[in-house]
């Protein structure tokens, strides 16, 4: 293959493995029967996929993201508005590394 | 024995309940124009900051030798930041084909985790449909519309929407990123680095309100951050979730 069509190549192996797994999941759950099992399977992997999203995060980081995380869970409780928890944990990621870090 | 038959009889039983009432929960969905609107108002604020994620993208991607153009091309038809940053350790040569289709299959895992979360809704749909929308499947619109979804929405635009918005910014950041590089200086300074986590922070916070989301939530936390060096990057989430889907599906299970 001559070597400028490499990242082409590359590109499209990357778009269709990912559109793949995209429709994966809808396509096995079409081949299921639903059930209150199932329902409730899906409830709970959704808040756990968050959470594990959210976890690894965190683990990866430093103090810095636990507090921003810290911030914007307490400012979402507080106040009920996503975008005013998004402020106040942006804000204390920047003032952390400002001062404390 | 007697003990044994009279469980399977009620697991039976419960199964044709089951059947019954979600033929009557099952609405009928749509996918319109205005839902989509919605969809991205919705995703709006968040996307914002999504842009600094494509900047970052950008600037990585001309770093391991993308042209412009081809790093424009890949946040365009790939659109996930995982698998983007993830593909550019085989850059500059990126020739093994078979191993960049494993890893992007490992990084992407988690899309058939929240595809089949969202199945109820988008299986609703025509194919071609249903495989438009999910070609804009990614975290936060996942996130925004299965919460959503639960409250009531029956329009799918809402979940495309999202998606488009994300797309939107994500392709603007690439192209900022690819372009003008390094004078853009360094986004830790303003927090931009913990958007997504924060967002996602936000959105969990009111869905672990009922106590029997709160087990789950325990389990998959832990085996996330237990497994994080144990799996290969992307797993531990796909671990984590179905271990908390399990204790879902099995905690009323008597």
């Amino acid at each position: 293959m001559p070597s400028e069509l490499a990242p082409w190549a590359a590109m499209g192996v990357i778009a269709t493995i990912t559109f793949l797994n995209r429709i994966a999941g809808p396509f096995i759950m079409s081949r299921l029967r639903t059930s209150a099992r199932v329902e409730r399977f899906l409830d709970a992997m959704s808040v756990s996929v968050i959470v594990a999203l959210i976890s690894s995060a965190l683990a990866r980081g430093t103090i810095r993201e636990v507090v921003a995380v810290g911030a914007s869970a307490l400012a979402m409780l507080w106040f009920n508005n996503a975008i005013v928890a998004l402020i106040a944990g942006t804000s204390a990621a920047a003032l952390w590394l400002k001062f404390l870090a | 024995m007697v003990d044994s038959q009279g469980k399977i009889f009620l697991t039976l039983a419960m199964v044709r309940i089951d059947d019954s009432t979600n033929q009557k929960e099952m609405v009928p969905v749509a996918l319109s124009v205005k839902g989509a609107l919605r969809g991205m108002m919705r995703l709006a604020p968040i996307s914002v900051f999504v842009v600094p994620f494509g900047v970052g993208f950008g600037i990585a991607a001309i770093e391991q030798g993308l042209t412009v153009v081809q790093a424009v091309a890949m946040s365009a038809v790939v659109f996930s930041g995982a698998a983007q940053f993830a593909s550019l350790e085989f850059w500059p040569e990126p020739v093994g084909l078979t191993s960049i289709a494993l890893v992007m299959f490992a990084v992407n895992a988690r899309f058939i985790i929240t595809g089949a979360a969202l199945s109820t809704w988008l299986n609703q749909l025509p194919i071609l449909t249903r495989w438009f929308s999910l070609s804009f499947l990614s975290d936060p619109n996942f996130v925004d519309s299965r919460s959503a979804f639960q409250a009531g929405e029956k329009d799918v635009g809402v979940f495309l929407g999202g998606g488009l918005i994300l797309w939107l910014t994500w392709v603007g950041g690439t192209v900022l990123g690819a372009l003008a590089g390094e004078n853009l200086g360094d986004l830790k300074v303003y927090g931009f680095d913990v958007v997504m986590v924060c967002f996602f922070a936000t959105a969990i916070t009111s869905r672990l309100k009922p106590l029997s989301a709160v087990v789950p939530a325990f389990i998959s936390a832990a085996i996330a951050i237990a497994t994080l060096d144990l799996l290969p990057l992307g797993w531990n989430i796909i671990a984590a979730s179905v271990a908390g889907g399990m204790w879902g599906a099995y905690q009323n299970a008597v």
